[in-house]
């Protein structure tokens, strides 16, 4: 898999689509390719979120602990994007990730997707509008939780 | 010059006059106040105080004048003492032996003087000698030899007596000229002597100055003002008291010497001297001030004409082109008067000093002349006369250099003590001393009462707070920036002015801070690491204290505990060494080699290492690794390997060498393109992988020429750069899609016809020098791509090390890693865990660590934390070690007996997790302190 591939990847996935290839090849160059065994943690709850990863190939759980226990929140698979919040708001990572079959990432530093939006005006935006998706999202989610509250 | 209303051109004018004629005034009289006082410090110095007390009477008169006249004596005041009253105070008793030598030199110079009128009167002049061929004894030719009757008998004749005066004139002049050089040699050695002391002085005012006081230093300026400035000081400090007075000293003897031969002669002498002692420095003190003037002038006029250039729009719409020609008229003429004063000035001084040289040998001719004439006065006298009135002038002249030269070193000694004062005018200064520091043998308990802090710096404060630190006891502070906790801990180590409040050390009024070193260790946040190995740095300042040697051995568990021990493990399996200078160290990689290969992890290894293959393309390795895994120099990504002969024949045979040529140019040109546009400091430029960052310019002009589709674009030294660049290619790091199957093979076949398949080594072969101590171990090539693959191969080979016995070995390599300049070569990571494991060597009561980790992953500071309060619980004989910390992530603070959770210079909760006496018990024990 080259830089082109890997651009090409990058610019499926909802938050860098609208970017232009050039500006994603510049981070995509800089990038290091990590492959994680199934079973192992690409990053743990609490962390500092030092990179984001897009995931190339594979599956992996996104696991949230509480005093319960663990739980699988989600499944994600190639074509996205993890760990991209706690890199833009420098925040701890809010859940766990952890590789469910061989996963392929490409892991952008922290410095380095900074530094993209610095360079591309299209980039910040689209992040913007992907954080404002996110959080219009949540807010439907916990409205719908609050009228499934009020109905039982 | 101030806005005048256009319409008084006439009274601008004069007002502007009355302003220069003011300026003049005062800048005469400033510095004649200078002079005056410069005068006063010189009598006081030779012991004239009388004169002394006139002089400064003078002076106090001036200064009431100038105080009439509107001028402070601001920037006058003394730090410390007088240059001279310094220089005396410090070297008193290596001038005395000088004086005395000059005192001694006397008599033979006055000789000097006095030995050639014997010679013209003697045998030259004949007087005595009745006829060519009569005697005298020696006693009569030369008075001097009257006493010694032996010597003084003998007989000599015209000639013989020339002789045998000639002799003795000569060996004068030696005796002269040794005087000479012993006294010179003697005040050289003075003045370097003092030098040093003056320097070693300033670098102990340096470290006696509190942190917060020295932090306002620069540090490139004092080590300057150390270095350059005070240079000259030393070579005066040599001449100060030696020069006027052997100067003096000269110039009496000689006017002396004319005055016993002839009284008149004396008195015109000496009335010349006073004469030239006069005029000249008045005559110079004029230039002086006029060369200011002209300066201040010529900058004035340079300002004043930039102005109206600048605002030459203003000009004409306001019609002020008269106005404007008019003032810079007035100026230049003003200019000129100066200069053509200047040249006034210099001139008739030279004019004078002719003179004043020139016209005392008329007299002494003329007058001299009369007095032989009249037999008052011998021929031989009267040319001794001469000579001794020629050595006048020269001390004269030489003296008043000299006061300049003190005068200038005056301002320079202030100046240096200004910046740097002497500790006991640095102490009175120090607004709030309320804490002694002082050698308490004991920190705790630590009572802290009622305690009032301001950090200047950064506004933050501490307010009426109050605490108590028990033996044993682990206490944390939370909080934010400004909270005050940060406060407290400089508080603590005596680095932040205390406004109020009391600090009491095992019942004592003393602050912790005299405890600084040994049994208080102190932690901060960017710890300041020195030139030098790192061991150094881990002990540093332990050397002078008993028993460095148990710390030593304590330093293995001490860097395991503070997690160190991976970053120096890291450092020396990163590293390269030479089997002929560590033999040992390649003696025990080569058996990690072997052991690493026979042992249970091999195996799992196996996933994340790629080891090298005769036959085979290693694709974790570089081209430039493939093609040379057998190289006496494994640093084969170097042009220069490129150069070489055969490997050339190799390339080209093999036609490899257009392939990474073309390899090359597709690196250099995903970096120009993607990269050229962007600053050169650009983080995403530095990191590319493509190119070296510094060369980066190189390459893209390389490329222009490419592209520039000329017939010969490129040099030998171009296809040389881009094949080096190709060198460094690895698949799976540059994932540019330029590896294949025949390029594989080719480059094995290169390294084979190289190398020949005999001599690529097997895991038998020996240590190779240019690859890195792992690469050695390992012989093979980290899969990178793996997450956790350099983790895992690191703590194989650290296992391997350790089974074999040689781990510590390959850290002392680590431990002798020098840290760069300030330890720039180390990471604050790395910095901040050198800080603690400092700390943690020392045996002490109280550690301190203000925010001591904070660069380190968040869970790296937890385990750190824990392992390091496990520690400080054994220490004193399980009395246990005190400890405070400021977090600086709150996360660790259940491992403490005690948090104190900061917040508006306050502590605002006191909450106990895991009480001292009871470490079983989780359960928070809350309790508020106010």
């Amino acid at each position: 898999m080259t830089i082109d591939d890997e651009v090409a990847t990058m610019r499926r996935i909802p938050m860098l689509a609208k970017i232009e290839p050039k500006p994603l090849r510049m981070l995509a160059a800089v990038c290091r390719r990590v492959v994680f065994a199934p079973g192992q943690v690409v990053f743990e709850q609490g962390d500092e979120g030092d990179a984001a990863y897009v995931i190339l190939s594979g599956s992996a759980a996104i696991i949230a602990r509480s005093e319960n226990g663990d739980s699988i929140i989600a499944t994600t698979g190639p074509d996205t994007l993890v760990g991209e919040l706690a890199v833009i708001c420098d925040v701890a990572r809010s859940a766990t990730v952890r590789a469910e079959t061989t996963l392929v990432t490409l892991r952008i530093e922290r410095d380095h997707f900074m530094e993209l939006l610095r360079q591309s005006p299209e980039a910040s935006a689209a992040v913007m509008r992907h954080i404002g998706l996110r959080l219009i999202e949540r807010t439907d989610e916990l409205a719908a939780a609050r009228r499934g509250d009020s109905r039982n | 010059m101030s806005a005048v209303p256009p319409t008084s051109g006439a009274r601008f004018k004069a007002l502007l006059a009355r302003r220069v004629k003011l300026d003049r005034y005062r800048a005469v009289l400033r510095v004649g106040k200078a002079r005056l006082r410069a005068y006063g410090d010189a009598l006081m110095a030779e012991g004239l105080p009388r004169a002394s007390i006139a002089m400064r009477r003078l002076l106090r008169t001036t200064r009431k004048g100038m105080r009439r006249l509107g001028l402070g004596a601001a920037g006058q005041s003394h730090a410390g003492p007088t240059l001279m009253a310094w220089i005396w105070q410090e070297s008193r008793r290596e001038q005395m032996p000088i004086l005395a030598i000059i005192v001694c030199s006397l008599p033979f110079y006055y000789l000097l003087f006095d030995l050639p009128k014997h010679i013209i009167n003697g045998p030259i002049q004949g007087s005595g000698f009745a006829s060519t061929e009569a005697t005298r004894p020696l006693g009569q030719l030369v008075p001097l030899f009257a006493p010694l009757t032996s010597l003084a008998s003998i007989e000599l004749d015209r000639v013989m007596a020339l002789l045998v005066l000639s002799a003795l004139f000569a060996a004068l002049i030696i005796v002269n000229g040794a005087f000479k050089l012993v006294i010179n040699t003697a005040k050289g050695r003075l003045g370097e002597r003092m030098l040093q002391r003056l320097r070693s002085d300033l670098f102990a005012r340096v470290l006696a100055m509190p942190p917060r006081e020295a932090r306002r230093l620069s540090g490139s300026e004092t080590a300057a003002i150390i270095k350059d400035e005070v240079e000259p000081l030393g070579g005066f400090i040599g001449d100060a008291f030696v020069m006027p007075a052997l100067l003096v000293a000269k110039a009496l003897t000689a006017a002396l010497f004319i005055l016993l031969q002839s009284v008149w002669l004396g008195a015109v002498a000496i009335v010349i001297v006073v004469v030239q002692a006069l005029i000249v420095p008045r005559m110079r003190r004029r230039l002086i001030v006029l060369g200011r003037e002209r300066q201040a002038t010529a900058r004035a006029l340079a300002g004043r004409v930039g102005e109206v250039v600048e605002g030459i729009a203003e000009v004409h719409t306001n019609n002020a082109k008269m106005l404007e020609q008019r003032d810079i008229q007035s100026r230049l003429e003003r200019i000129f008067t100066i200069r053509y004063e200047i040249y006034q000035r210099k001139f008739a001084i030279k004019f004078i000093n002719n003179l004043l040289a020139e016209v005392p040998t008329l007299i002494f001719f003329l007058l001299g002349g009369l007095l032989v004439l009249k037999g008052q006065v011998d021929v031989g006298q009267l040319v001794a006369v001469i000579v001794a009135y020629g050595e006048l002038p020269d001390p004269i002249k030489q003296l008043i250099d000299w006061d300049y030269q003190r005068q200038d070193m005056m301002v320079r000694f202030d100046q240096v003590n200004q910046y740097l004062p002497p500790p006991t005018l640095a102490k009175r200064d120090l607004p709030h001393t309320i804490l002694p520091v002082a050698r308490v043998r004991q920190a705790l308990p630590l009572k802290i009462l009622d305690l009032n802090v301001e950090i200047e710096a950064s506004g933050e404060r501490l307010r009426d707070t109050s605490l108590e630190i028990r033996t044993g006891e682990q206490v944390c502070a939370t909080g934010d920036a400004g909270s005050g906790a940060n406060a407290l801990a400089l508080a603590l180590i005596g680095d932040a002015a205390l406004s109020s409040g009391t600090m009491l050390c095992a019942g004592k009024p003393y602050g912790p801070a005299g405890l600084l070193g040994g049994r208080l260790a102190y932690v901060g946040e960017d710890p300041y690491v020195q030139q030098g190995p790192i061991r150094d740095a881990l002990l540093y300042g332990l050397s002078e204290e008993a028993g460095a040697a148990s710390h030593v051995g304590r330093l293995g568990e001490i860097l395991k505990l503070v997690g160190l021990e991976e970053d120096i493990l890291a450092i020396a399996l990163g590293g390269r060494i030479t089997q002929a200078a560590r033999a040992d160290v390649a003696r025990a990689a080569v058996a990690a080699r072997h052991a690493l290969a026979r042992g249970p992890a091999y195996e799992d290894l196996a996933r994340v290492v790629v080891r090298h293959n005769p036959n085979r393309y290693n694709d974790e390795a570089t081209i430039g690794v493939n093609l040379s895994i057998a190289g006496d120099q494994y640093d084969s990504a170097d042009a220069r390997w490129l150069g070489r002969a055969e490997v050339d024949h190799e390339l080209a045979h093999h036609d490899l060498n257009h392939r990474l040529e073309s390899i090359g140019r597709v690196m250099a040109r995903t970096a120009v393109d993607l990269y050229g546009g962007l600053a050169h400091d650009n983080v995403l430029r530095l990191t590319q992988r493509h190119v070296p960052p510094d060369e980066f310019e190189r390459y893209r002009a390389l490329i222009e020429r490419y592209d520039d589709g000329r017939a010969e674009p490129l040099s030998d030294a171009d296809r040389r750069a881009l094949q080096s660049l190709a060198l460094g290619y690895v698949e799976s790091r540059h994932r540019l899609g330029l590896i294949d199957n025949a390029l594989r093979e080719r480059v094995v076949a290169v390294r084979q016809a190289l190398y020949g398949t005999d001599r690529v080594p097997t895991d038998d072969a020996d240590y190779f020098d240019g690859m890195t101590l792992e690469q050695n171990i390992i012989f093979g090539s980290v899969v990178h791509e793996l997450a956790g693959s350099e983790r895992q191969v690191r703590e194989a080979v650290r296992k391997t090390l350790a089974d074999l016995g040689s781990l510590e070995l390959v850290l002392s390599l680590g431990l002798a890693f020098e840290a760069g300049p300030g330890g720039r070569r180390l990471t604050l990571a790395q910095r901040q865990k050198i800080g603690l494991a400092r700390a943690l060597l020392r045996d002490c009561e109280l550690l301190v660590a203000n925010r001591a980790l904070s660069s380190l992953p968040v869970r790296s500071q937890d385990t750190i934390i824990r392992g390091v309060l496990a520690e400080l619980r054994t220490r004193n004989a399980g009395a246990g070690g005190a400890s405070f910390w400021v977090l600086a992530n709150a996360a660790s603070a259940p491992h403490f007996d005690r948090v104190l959770a900061f917040a508006g210079g306050q502590i605002r909760d006191d909450t106990r997790p895991r009480p001292a006496q009871d470490q079983g018990s989780d359960d928070a024990v809350k309790g508020h302190e106010t």
